[in-house]
């Protein structure tokens, strides 16, 4: 093994260099030559640069001057098998077999905290908030809603009426304590669709109601967004958005030269899987309500194949970028 | 890294004399050892929760720093890790208050995005403030002066004012802001001057826009082709192809029309920085470059790809790719002796600036 090394010397004051040897040889000690005196410095008086990849060693000495060692594997090596040490993290990122473990366990992690961790935080938070939280994420919604897409409803005085009752129905049998209140609007652009503001507004568009070919599917309909509602979701998803965002900020912080678009294709994917979460959840509040009142099961299939059907999209398929589980994937859950 | 190579290396520094000697940055990073150092980086984080993220940034950098050679010396990055993890959780607070704040008062929010602009041109100084007086090359290290007036003139009142122009005044508010960054650092007690060439700010911009009117007026004819032919019914694949489409478009024309013309920028503005002699034009050092803008262009583009194929595991990969070119084909050309350079005490610098900036993605750098 070798005990001396070529370094630089930097004496801190300006950028003067001085070419100089670096010796091992007495255990527990620096020595430098090549100076107009010999140095000698204790290791304990002295830091070192931890060790990381093929970098220069740096050696710290006490008058704030610097030694900058390039053959640094050696001069680590002497002197970690002087002190009977070694440097953890330097002898796991060079070995191969070590890093794919690091790999497969830094994956699992990923996974548990994608499929597990992430949404039970979420749901604890989001119940351990007050709900004065969520009425304030939906207060402005519908009033934005209203400015762009959303028109004034057509339907009948009586038409509205018998809804409200539907309405008041299936929030005693699915609600809990909170608000519920229905409005109506012609969807316009949005169509034939049906919606919840987490404030417990839930809004029926006309084009809905007219798809619909029995009240009971509208019911399990509204059923399906109390449960949004219900279940907290738009804070969830905000609470799981933002994790997920947090996390990849630190992950991709690296590539901001390119990550401008890049790091925003992982949250998509992620939170558009979360939704479709959600929407399962939500579906199966409106099973729990059709049971309750012995609804057949399939209105609720019925009415999801024909909304694809309205808006063409294809029943058989969920892409990863779908905020909705495929109408067939739901209906399955109705049979 | 061999001995031998070292003493070959040492032989070529001759003393400086007053003649130009010429000498390139050298990046001897590796994408094998950076992805080792990176995944064990990103594990421990996921550990500690986070925390050990501040760790994480100073090994990464140390890496990066460490890897970048000039004359036979190495740059060095010197920032304390729990420095870094004090600011990191005051931004992090910073953050968390915002979202709450938010999510009470949505109409806030407005007001909330004004506030924050207000405060960039502070954050962008604090933060370039901290890099440089962690960055040394030789024990010297770097120092930017916090000129928080003309960060305000120059951020604010530019920026404001390339908005009321309809972007005509952009080059030139982002040629300012270059100004900014340059004219304010310094190496020991040399300071860095960008000359004044705001018309070849204009001419890249130019450059950039003619770019992407060129790519894209095939590509929108091509699509409305697309979307004016008889519909196919259950053609599934014309519909998923059709919807993709235009993310690919807006990813094709922000590569090549934007980090063309960004690529363009940062050769001009390293091509016109000069170091030191500010009494004496013999003795000031000029820094160069020759990057190719095509190659640039496509080890972007190839490294887009590369970084999706690989759901983002290959960046230290393609980070230290791009490193590599660019550092390779920059040079200083040098007017005297390096060592002359006197270091310049200055008090420790927090790092909350460096850390917001981060955390709400504000591009600090050039």
């Amino acid at each position: 093994m070798d005990y001396q090394w070529v370094a630089y010397l930097y004496d801190g004051k300006s950028a003067k260099r001085t070419r100089v040897k670096v010796k091992t040889t007495v255990p527990g000690y620096i020595t430098v030559e090549g100076l107009s005196s010999l140095a000698r410095y204790k290791l304990q008086d002295v830091t070192i640069s931890e060790r990381l990849g093929a970098q220069p060693a740096r050696v710290k000495l006490p008058d704030g001057s610097q030694l900058e060692i390039a053959d640094a594997d050696g001069f680590y090596q002497s002197l970690n098998a002087a002190a009977g040490k070694r440097d953890w993290l330097h002898w796991v990122e060079s070995r191969w077999s070590l890093i794919l473990m690091v790999l497969l366990v830094a994956a699992a992690i990923g996974w548990a905290a994608y499929a597990y961790g992430i949404p039970a935080t979420a749901r604890f938070v989001a119940y351990s908030l007050p709900r004065d939280i969520d009425r304030s994420i939906g207060e402005e919604g519908l009033g934005l809603l209203d400015g762009s897409v959303l028109r004034s409803t057509e339907l009948s005085q009586s038409r509205q009426q018998s809804l409200r009752y539907l309405f008041a129905d299936v929030t005693g049998a699915v609600g809990n304590d909170g608000d519920y209140q229905l409005e109506f609007r012609r969807g316009g652009t949005a169509g034939p669709n049906a919606f919840a503001l987490p404030s417990g507004i839930v809004v029926l568009t006309d084009e809905l109601v007219e798809i619909a070919e029995h009240d009971d599917e509208i019911a399990a309909v509204l059923a399906h967004e109390v449960g949004h509602v219900r279940n907290r979701h738009a804070l969830r998803s905000l609470l799981q958005n933002s994790v997920v965002a947090g996390v990849i900020v630190v992950v991709t912080g690296d590539a901001s030269f390119l990550s401008g678009i890049v790091a925003k294709i992982p949250s998509l994917l992620v939170s558009a899987a979360y939704s479709r979460e959600f929407e399962l959840e939500a579906d199966s509040v409106a099973r729990d309500y059709l049971r309750a009142k012995n609804i057949p099961l399939h209105r609720f299939a019925d009415i999801i194949f024909r909304l694809d059907e309205a808006s063409g999209r294809n029943p058989a398929k969920t892409s990863l970028l779908s905020t909705h589980p495929g109408a067939r994937e739901r209906a399955q859950y109705f049979q | 890294m061999d001995l031998n190579a070292e003493q070959a290396g040492y032989a070529t520094s001759k003393p400086l004399t007053a003649q130009r000697n010429r000498e390139y940055f050298r990046f001897h990073g590796n994408g094998a050892e950076y992805f080792r150092i990176w995944i064990v980086n990103f594990l421990l984080t996921l550990l500690t929760l986070g925390v050990y993220s501040a760790w994480a940034k100073v090994r990464k950098n140390r890496y990066i720093y460490g890897s970048t050679e000039l004359a036979g010396s190495y740059f060095d990055y010197l920032a304390e890790p729990v420095r870094i993890l004090r600011g990191r959780l005051l931004a992090i607070c910073l953050l968390l208050a915002l979202f709450v704040f938010q999510s009470f008062m949505p109409l806030l929010n407005l007001g909330i995005l004004a506030l924050l602009s207000l405060f960039t041109p502070w954050l962008i100084v604090r933060a370039r403030m901290f890099n440089m007086r962690y960055t040394a090359y030789r024990n010297v290290r770097f120092g930017f002066k916090p000129a928080y007036g003309e960060a305000y003139e120059t951020l604010l009142l530019w920026g404001l004012l390339s908005v009321l122009t309809l972007g005509m005044a952009a080059p030139y508010a982002h040629f300012r802001r270059n100004s900014l960054l340059v004219n304010n650092t310094r190496f020991g007690n040399l300071h860095f001057r960008l000359a004044g060439v705001a018309g070849k700010f204009y001419f890249a911009y130019f450059v950039g826009f003619v770019m992407g009117f060129l790519l894209l007026v095939p590509l929108v004819t091509f699509v409305g082709q697309q979307a004016n032919s008889p519909a196919t019914g259950a053609d599934s694949v014309t519909s998923v192809s059709l919807a993709i489409l235009p993310i690919f478009l807006a990813i094709a024309f922000y590569f090549v029309a934007v980090k063309f013309s960004a690529a363009l920028l940062l050769r001009i503005t390293t091509n016109n920085t000069t170091i030191g002699g500010a009494g004496d034009s013999a003795r000031r050092h000029s820094l160069g470059s020759d990057w190719s803008l095509p190659v640039m262009l496509w080890i972007y583009l190839s490294n887009l790809v590369v970084l999706i194929l690989s759901l983002g595991l290959l960046t230290p990969w393609a980070q230290v790719r791009i490193l590599k070119y660019q550092l390779d084909h920059t040079w200083v050309d040098l007017a005297a002796d390096i060592d002359e350079v006197v270091a310049v005490e200055s008090g420790p610098v927090s790092s909350v600036g460096e850390e917001i900036g981060d955390l709400f993605d504000i591009d600090i750098g050039l």
